[in-house]
Parts: C-alpha cells; structure tokens; sequence
C-alpha cells in the first residue's frame, strides 16, 4: 500500500502535531468514534453514489448502534486509503439497518501508526526513525581552543551545517535480536567546509533467553548455572575525518574499527538502550591535506571504547535521546610521527523530536551538543572543541513504528 | 612384555575410536533445571591452550617472573581384551606437541625459553593375573605381581631460561638441549584398575644433543650459529620414578617423574644428569563442558658439568589455568564398553 497519496496534489500538507490521534478541532466539538481496525468492516454504496463503512455491535441494553463513516474523501470524493476491505451491500440493505439500529457518525478506520482526519485522509501519527533516508541542515555554532590553534573569522558563530545519512535497523523476532545499520553517514560544515562522515556501521544486540553457554562448577557438589549475556558485536568501515577545526590542514581516515559489546540495559525489543563496545581501530592520519599520499601517512592502530544510549521516550517514536562518549587511543606505527601515541575522546547528547510530517514524511528538530578534544600528532597541545547544533532534518522512509510480538525464545 | 600386543594396541588406540575410554552417562548429571551436563572428565583426552606466571632461575641465580604459554594435545584410549582372569586392560597415552613458551624471556640472541615435545606416548598393560613364563621343561608360570608398560618421548627441545657459565669466568653461553628420543620400560606395583594411577618404576635409554654457543672468553654468548656439540647416550642406564594419580571424576591429577642418568658422553667420559618434574592440575570450572583447569608446574633439570663449563640447574616453578576442547570420544556415537569412569 503507498505511504502517500498519489491523487492528491503535491502540496497538500498534512501537519501531524506532537501525540495527535485526531484531526484538529474546536474544542467544543464532540469528537466522532472511529471505526476498529481489528473488526470487518461492511460498505453499504447508497443511492447517491456515495457508500458508507458500517461496523454495528450492541450495546449494554441489547440495541444495535452502527458505526458508519463516509467511504471517499471529503471534497475530492477519491477512494479512502488505507482502509480495510469490505464486504459490499446495496442502499436497500443500508435503509433496513437504520430502521433496525442507530446510526453513528463515524470516522473511517486506519492502521496502527497512523490516524484519519474527518476529510478521511490518513496520516502517519507514529514514526520508526530507526528506518529512515535523511537530510538535515542547521546552525553550529562551535568553540575551540585558542592555545596553540589558530582560530578563523567567523568562529564561533557564523557556522552552518549539512548532514545526510541511511539508518537501517531491523528486528528479528525468531532471533531476538536486533541489526542496527548506518550507511553513507555524512556531515559538512561551512564555510569552512569540516567533512565528516562514515561509510557503514553494523551493530548486532540480542535478548536471548536460550543460555549462551553453561557453565559447570566442581567446587563441592557439582552444579550447572546458565550464562545469558547480553554480549553483541559490531564494526565500522571508512570513517573519515577533514579539516577538523583544530586541525584545518589535517586529513584522517578510521579504515575499519571492530568490537564487541555488552548492552546492560535495553528495552524488551532493543530499540532503546545503553551500550558499552570495546575494541580495536586502525587508520592513518595526514598532517598535510595538501601531499596525501599512502607514502606519508602516519599509520595508526589502538583500542577504543564508546558507551551510547538510544531511548525513544513514548510509544509514538516521536521523541529521541541520544548519548554517546566515544574514546579512541591510537598508536602511530607507522610514518613520520610513528611511535606517538594520541588519546582522543569526544562526546554527545542529542534530543530529536518530530514535529511535522509532510505527506507522512518526518521533519524532525534535532538539538545537540558535541565536545571533542585529542592530542596533537606533534606537539604538545591538546585541542579541545565543543559544538552546539540546532538544526531540522527531514526523513523519508520512515515507516510506523511496530511493537512486534517477539516469541518466548529465539530459534535454536 | 607382549611386544606384538603392545604394538597392536598402540596403533588401534590412535586409529580406532571404539575404545571403552568414551564419556557414558556415568560422566553426566542432569541438573534441577534440565541441563545435562559433564561432571566426570578424562584428563588425558583433551586439548590444552594454558597461560601461567612462573619463576624460575636466571643466569645470575635469581628468580625471574614471566609469563608462560602452554599447549598440549592429549589423547587416552583404553582396549580390553579377554575376560575374566585373562582380562588385560592397556592405557595408551599420547601427547602432541606438548611444551611451553615464555615469549618476554630471551636467554640469547631472539629465541624466547622455551621446552617442547613433539610427541611421547606411554602404554601401561594391567593383566588381572599377570604370570611370567619361565621357559623350562615343562614351562613354569611364575606369578608377577606388577603391571608393566613402556613410556617414551621423541623430539624434545629446550631453551633453559638460565644458561651455564664457564667454571672460571662465570661468563654464560648460549645452550640448547636436543632430545632426540627415550625410552623407559617400567613396572609398575600398584596395580591400580582406575586409569591414570600407577608408580612406574623404570629404566631405560635416551639420547640427547646439547648445543653449546661459542667458548667462554673468545666467544659470544649470544650466538649459537656455531655451536659446539656434546651428544649424550645413556644405554640402559637411565633409571626413573614416575607417580601418577587421577581422582575417579578426572577433576584432579598429579603426575611427578624424576630421572637419574648416567651416560656417555661425547666428551668421552662418563656424566651423570638428573631431573625431576611434577604436575598437579584441579578441573574448577566447565563452559558448554569443556574444562578448564588451573594447574601447577614444577620444574628442575641437572645438565652436568662439560668443556669449559660448570654443573647447570634449570629450576622452574608455574602455575596457571588451561581450557580447551575435551576429546572424549562422544559415547553417543562409539560402541559403549564398560569403563572405569
């Protein structure tokens, strides 16, 4: 089924607000029922050309009360969408039901995640931002360290910036477990044109209930205790960094990072969480954008370790928390400066909320704060950089957001 | 001793799976919960990758800490044959590529102490009436109140961690001990049924190469490039003790062998040698019931006194823990046969 509508015209703008289940109106104005979902629906086309969607139950006196909402949208008289199918009656069959039964203005049904205004127009209430193509645009205003780093007019102040990216996460309810992916991830600032940006991201969670392994003790009477942890995986490929702001003439490049991680708290279907990877990178690092050259890199590998946190707070998927502290300790081990060892460490805490939805695809605002601060290569100077984004970001693909049933345990 | 049997029984063991050493449900417990689960483990079926600290005796007679890496494959199968009085039982004992490493520890040049055995074997018959046969007229049966059985090593090398030292300049040279091979037939009084228990009481022979680097006080002692060569041959006159013990669930062993060698040398003259190692290891824990041990090493070893050099005792002590995969044929899958554990 189409996410949008195809007949209606293009700007036709339908404005989701925060926790709508309804369309908007006056106060006063008694809110119509709304037919179910989960019942079948019986579509009475009356004389005028026009049908109704009738679903009739009795009520605590043993009378028949019918829901019955219009079967076209309002005006433009097109097909409902998002309906479910109906078994078709003629307006003979419609005059004796309301002879029989009392006849309640309704609103037609719609699927979880979305909600029907009275112009019988469905509309994405919920979002799965976890799912989604997007592009953003905002003001980042960003302060750094004088000591030792030139700083450029326009600082902090005057600095904008643009962001893209593919964020994929899938749940396997046989496995129970969760694949989260990123892909094509990337962030320019102008005008000084700072470039960041990451070619995949795989992260693997799990919320088994089939031990892991069991271990045995042969301390006295032997005995067998199950082992569940909560223990997933993960990698990153090609994550590059350009002309960071304490490092204008600097060019580095994370090839590849690998890890595992220990998840102490996740939801029951693992779209929130707190996250601890620990593991491995190795990338190089150009002082020089100007001679980059596989020669005159200095080649660098280390541990790293990052703690993040994704919640969604509410059902809807409209309101996101994100944090993230990410340390990385790299030993140059080959190139000019081979044998340094520089300690990195940067931070996050990000709020996104949706606030409109233009034909059921997501404008979000996005509010964050980003610190960073690492060794310098050469000399003896830390730089330290801290960031303030507020920005929008619009996504498309964004499907409802499911709560899907996960069975008592995963697949053997 | 049977040497056709012997022989038999030694290449069946490596080749046949259906011995009655495979884990039955006597080695199994069923927990409140379900699990089924290992409780009793064959010791010598096993994979071992161990990592331990040790100390042992430097060149300059101090102790040096290290970390060592250890490895062994390990592999039982236990054949019976006959019934009744006429049941004889052999214990076929193999390990591959047993030995240790301690990479930080560099007695010379860039070749870390190490000792590695490429692979020994020990049988051990036990006869439930063991007679002797005296070839008379008419042959007289003699009762013979020991088991008996034959325990080798081939391709032994060791890099000592402490080096001998020349007799007046105390200088130390770069050594490496070549064991080819050794052979020790033994009896053993103890006549234990239970598998891995014995005292073997045995003599026998051994020839070992020792690679000295260049003389004291014109030499390097960091090169071995061009060594000097004492081979040492010891015809019979190897006489050893050797005590093993094996708890009936397999969670503890205890294995101490010690070895006194009289033997000749290229040198051309008699020397005796000795050595002495024992081994305790505890199974503490199973994951999806595959052990892991923690165990204690105990090492020394006499090199006798030759060229230019002084007596050398190699003295180490380890402790540490091993997993790996047990090797217990699964009975599941072998012709079930009555076992000891």
């Amino acid at each position: 089924m189409p996410r949008s509508s195809l007949k209606l015209p293009l700007w036709t703008f339908v404005f989701a607000t925060l926790g709508i289940g309804s369309s908007a109106r006056a106060a006063d104005e008694p809110v119509k029922p709304v037919l179910s979902y989960d019942r079948p629906v019986t579509c009475y086309d009356l004389a005028d050309g026009k049908s109704v969607r009738v679903q009739c139950d009795r009520d605590s006196k043993g009378k028949t009360v019918c829901l019955a909402a219009p079967n076209q949208m309002a005006g433009t008289g097109d097909p409902l969408e998002r309906v479910l199918p109906c078994e078709h009656r003629m307006n003979d069959d419609y005059r004796t039901l309301q002879k029989s039964a009392q006849i309640v203005p309704a609103i037609a049904e719609a699927p979880s995640g979305y909600a029907r205004g009275e112009n019988g127009r469905a509309f994405q209430v919920k979002f799965d931002l976890l799912k989604r193509f997007y592009i953003g645009a905002g003001w980042a205003p960003t302060l750094q360290s004088s000591h030792g780093f030139e700083i450029p007019p326009g600082f902090p102040l005057g600095r904008g910036h643009a962001e893209l990216g593919i964020v994929l996460s899938v749940l396997s309810p046989r496995g129970r477990s969760r694949h989260d992916m990123r892909l094509l991830e990337g962030e320019a600032s102008f005008a000084d044109l700072e470039v960041h940006g990451t070619l995949f991201t795989y992260d693997y969670q799990h919320e088994h209930r089939r031990p892991a392994f069991w271990i045995s003790t042969f301390f006295g009477e032997p005995e067998v205790h199950p082992l569940l942890p909560r223990v997933g995986w993960g990698f990153r490929i090609l994550s590059v960094t350009d002309r960071q702001p304490s490092y204008r003439d600097a060019l580095d490049m994370e090839f590849g990072e690998v890890h595992i991680a220990y998840n102490p708290w996740q939801s029951t279907d693992m779209y929130s969480h707190f996250r601890l990877e620990f593991g491995a990178d190795v990338g190089a690092h150009w002082s020089d954008r100007q001679s980059i050259k596989r020669e005159n890199g200095n080649y660098y590998l280390g541990p790293t370790f990052a703690a993040k946190s994704r919640i969604t707070l509410g059902k809807g998927g409209l309101h996101y928390l994100f944090t993230n502290l990410d340390i990385r300790r790299s030993t140059v081990v080959s190139g000019e400066y081979s044998g340094t060892t520089v300690n990195r460490l940067s931070g996050s805490l990000a709020y996104e909320g949706v606030l409109v939805a233009i034909n059921d695809q997501p404008i979000s605002l996005r509010l964050a704060t980003e610190g960073r601060t690492q060794n310098d290569f050469a000399r003896d100077v830390r730089a330290v950089e801290l960031r303030f984004l507020a920005g929008l970001r619009m996504s498309f693909g964004a499907p409802p957001r499911v709560f899907e049933p996960m069975p008592d345990f995963e697949d053997p | 001793m049977n040497v056709r049997s012997l022989v038999t029984a030694c290449v069946m063991s490596v080749l046949s799976v259906a011995s009655f050493a495979a884990a039955d449900d006597q080695d199994f417990r069923v927990s409140p919960k379900g699990r089924r689960f290992r409780v009793q483990f064959d010791p010598e079926s096993r994979i071992r990758f161990g990592v331990a600290g040790s100390l042992a005796r430097t060149t300059e007679n101090r102790l040096g800490a290290s970390v060592e890496l250890q490895s062994s494959i390990a592999i039982r199968r236990r054949h019976a044959y006959g019934e009744g009085k006429e049941r004889i039982e052999w214990q076929i004992d193999h390990r591959l590529l047993t030995g240790w490493v301690a990479p930080t520890v560099r007695p010379f040049s860039e070749i870390p102490a190490f000792d590695a055995v490429f692979y020994a074997i020990s049988a051990h018959r036990h006869d439930l009436a063991p007679r002797i046969v005296l070839p008379s007229s008419p042959p007289a049966s003699v009762p013979f109140p020991f088991d008996i059985g034959m325990d080798s090593e081939f391709g032994r090398v060791t890099v000592t961690r402490a080096l001998p030292v020349g007799t007046l300049d105390a200088k130390p040279v770069a050594f490496m001990r070549v064991g080819v091979a050794r052979a020790t037939a033994f009896i053993d009084p103890l006549r234990s049924e239970g598998p891995g228990r014995s005292i073997e009481i045995g003599v026998g022979v051994r020839y070992d190469i020792d690679l000295f680097g260049g003389q004291t006080g014109s030499g390097t002692s960091e090169s071995i490039t061009q060594p000097r060569i004492v081979h040492r041959v010891a015809p019979g006159t190897a006489g050893s003790l050797r005590l093993r013990f094996e708890s009936r669930d397999g969670l503890w062993v205890m294995d101490a062998r010690g070895e006194v060698v009289p033997h000749w040398t290229s040198e051309e003259k008699w020397a005796v040698g000795a050595l002495g190692q024992g081994h305790i290891e505890r199974t503490l824990l199973a994951i999806n019931d595959e052990p892991i041990a923690a165990f204690f090493d105990a090492g020394w070893r006499m090199i006798p006194a030759s060229l230019e050099l002084a007596t050398l005792h190699d003295v180490r002590v380890s402790l540490g823990v091993s997993l790996g995969p047990d090797l217990t044929p699964n009975v599941r899958v072998v012709q079930k046969q009555r076992r000891m554990r």
